[in-house]
């Protein structure tokens, strides 16, 4: 069976499944952000460590149901179908030399060291590798494939090509093993969302928004395992992944730290901010929009309905445009998103409003539709996006509503200050 | 963003009179993607000059000259006789890529033209390969 075929697009709500497992598209600036997020919050070593076990719990997760869709039993065939898929979804090809025992593994073409190298590596010196997703899988594979259980197997990245290495290496070795977690797959997601509603300029928005989903449907690595696209390298990414390194570090802050809690919650919402910067903002931008939409308008209207299509083509959920008025105040809704599936059927109920991707994305969305001059071709750099965002604050952004809490539907506002 | 470097404009027989720029795009991958931007309409000289077979008039003189456009289907296939293999088209865009990868994309609504130099190119190298792709397009417009 055809990678391809283990997908499915739930349409009403704009997202997509991968053998069952969710799937979402995120480019390379907000995968290295999300990480140093994450490092930041909880410190280097720590950070690596929750990074590499979301990867590893999320990808056990993902392989698992497409060894079982495929009926994939040996050995030799889950290892290749798992690079398969990896280099599918523009994460890196990678080969594994592993048995029950660990192994290694190796790549020259991850998504994340060979991105860290293009976008800092002529400017910044790093110590410390950054494949911690693959490490999370070479894990997961190898315990799969050999019915091992979960966390039989640890992987540590030894060499990396943001170290300056030639290419990127892993070390197997057995491992403690941990519990299970549960699954988040398409049934658990489908209990996490409500019935879709129409927003502003719906019409435009749904087929634009299902021209994406279509374009991506042809997205897939090269034979490096790696997607050049919309001029930036894309992926297809588990929010598993994203959720839990999110709020693992929130709640150990919590748990740590409480007097943090407000600037580690700033930070993650400041990784939605930087997709919308750049991933948005480069699909908006790119010759596969204007052949796909046309050339970008610049009137703010149609520049925040562009953006919700686009959260809505990446697989992000069904996000609409409630209220709109420019320069003053935006309301977001959402009867769906990726954070909410995992963040209910992991810790349950929360008692206050979480879904810090959706609060930055929001803000961001009104500050790039108001104020940034799209058809005078910006140039979307590190110092454009610190002028938008680290100056004088323009917004606020506050989250009124959120199914995480038990609420019916989850809502963004955005006022000017 | 000042061109990198301009073309003359192209000579009899071919279109009107009409520069070529190739400036860096929009993007954040380090000197990867390159532009130019060819004009959906060209109106011709009043000499008619810029009409290769004398067809379409526009000799001075006789009422204003009409529009032409770039031939995109004959562009199409002159840069497949040079080599390039033809890609899936995304909505408007065409795309034809060398066999390195590199990249052309070209909008014909809007004239644009992105010049998408494969990742695997060094960095130090990707303005010459962008220069050539440049060169391979600019030969493919005055292709007879």
């Amino acid at each position: 069976m055809a990678i391809e075929d283990l997908r499915e697009l739930l349409a009403e709500q704009s997202l997509t499944f991968l053998a069952g497992i969710p799937y979402v598209y995120h480019c390379h600036h907000y995968n290295l952000f999300h990480d140093q997020t994450i490092d930041d919050a909880l410190g280097e070593a720590e950070g690596a460590r929750v990074r590499t076990t979301a990867a590893h719990t999320a990808f056990r997760e993902l392989l698992g149901a497409v060894f079982a869709a495929t009926g994939a039993t040996t050995p030799a065939e889950r290892i290749s179908l798992a690079t398969e898929v990896f280099a599918w979804m523009g994460q890196g090809r990678i080969s594994l030399d592993v048995s029950s025992a660990g192994g290694r593994a190796r790549s020259p073409s991850l998504h994340y060291g060979f991105a860290w190298r293009e976008k800092y590596g002529a400017r910044v010196k790093r110590d410390e590798p950054t494949d911690a997703v693959a490490a999370g899988f070479a894990a997961a594979t190898c315990e799969l494939a050999f019915d091992l259980a979960a966390d039989a197997i640890t992987a540590t990245e030894t060499r990396c090509l943001a170290t300056l290495d030639p290419e990127c290496e892993f070390a197997l070795t057995t491992g403690k093993g941990h519990l299970s977690r549960p699954p988040v797959d398409e049934a658990t997601v489908r209990r996490y969302v409500i019935p879709p509603i129409r927003g502003l300029d719906e019409d435009r928005v749904a087929a634009i928004a299902s021209g994406l989903l279509e374009f991506m449907r042809a997205v897939q690595g090269d034979e490096r395992g790696l997607v050049a696209a919309f001029n930036v390298f894309v992926t297809a990414h588990l929010p598993g992944y994203y959720n839990e390194t999110v709020y693992e570090a929130v709640h150990h802050i919590e748990r740590t730290a409480p007097a943090g809690v407000a600037a580690a919650e700033a930070l993650m919402r400041e990784a939605g901010q930087v997709c919308v910067f750049n991933t948005f903002g480069n699909v908006l931008l790119s010759p596969e929009w204007e052949g796909l939409v046309g050339p970008v308008s610049g009137v703010p209207t149609d520049m925040m309905s562009f953006c919700t299509a686009i959260a809505r083509g990446l697989g992000f959920g069904h996000w609409l445009v409630h209220e709109y008025e420019p320069r003053k105040r935006l309301v977001i809704q959402a009867a769906s998103n990726y954070e909410v599936p995992f963040y209910r059927t992991r810790y349950g109920v929360a008692k206050k409003p979480r879904s810090y991707f959706v609060q930055g994305a929001a803000l961001a969305m009104m500050l790039l539709c108001e104020t940034v001059k799209w058809t005078e071709r910006p140039q979307l750099t590190n110092a454009y996006y610190i002028d938008l965002f680290r100056g004088k604050p323009r917004y606020r952004v506050e989250q009124t509503r959120c199914v995480m809490r038990g609420d019916n539907l989850s809502e963004y506002v955005v006022d000017a200050l | 963003m000042p061109a990198m470097s301009a073309t003359p404009a192209l000579p009899e027989p071919g279109p009107a009179a009409f520069r070529l720029a190739l400036t860096r795009e929009v993007t954040c991958i380090r000197s990867l993607a390159w532009r130019t931007d060819l004009p959906v309409a060209i109106e011709r000289s009043e000499t008619g000059g810029g009409d290769p077979d004398g067809s379409a008039g526009g000799a001075g003189g006789r009422g204003p000259p009409p529009l032409r456009g770039i031939d995109w289907p004959r562009l199409g296939a002159a840069l497949e006789a040079a080599g390039l293999v033809r890609r899936p088209p995304v909505g408007a865009m065409q795309r034809f890529a060398t066999a390195r990868g590199d990249e052309l994309s070209l909008i014909p609504t809007t004239g644009r033209v992105q010049l998408r130099v494969h990742y695997t190119v060094p960095e130090h190298e990707r303005r010459f390969a962008a220069e050539r792709l440049f060169q391979l397009l600019f030969h493919a417009l005055r292709r007879p």
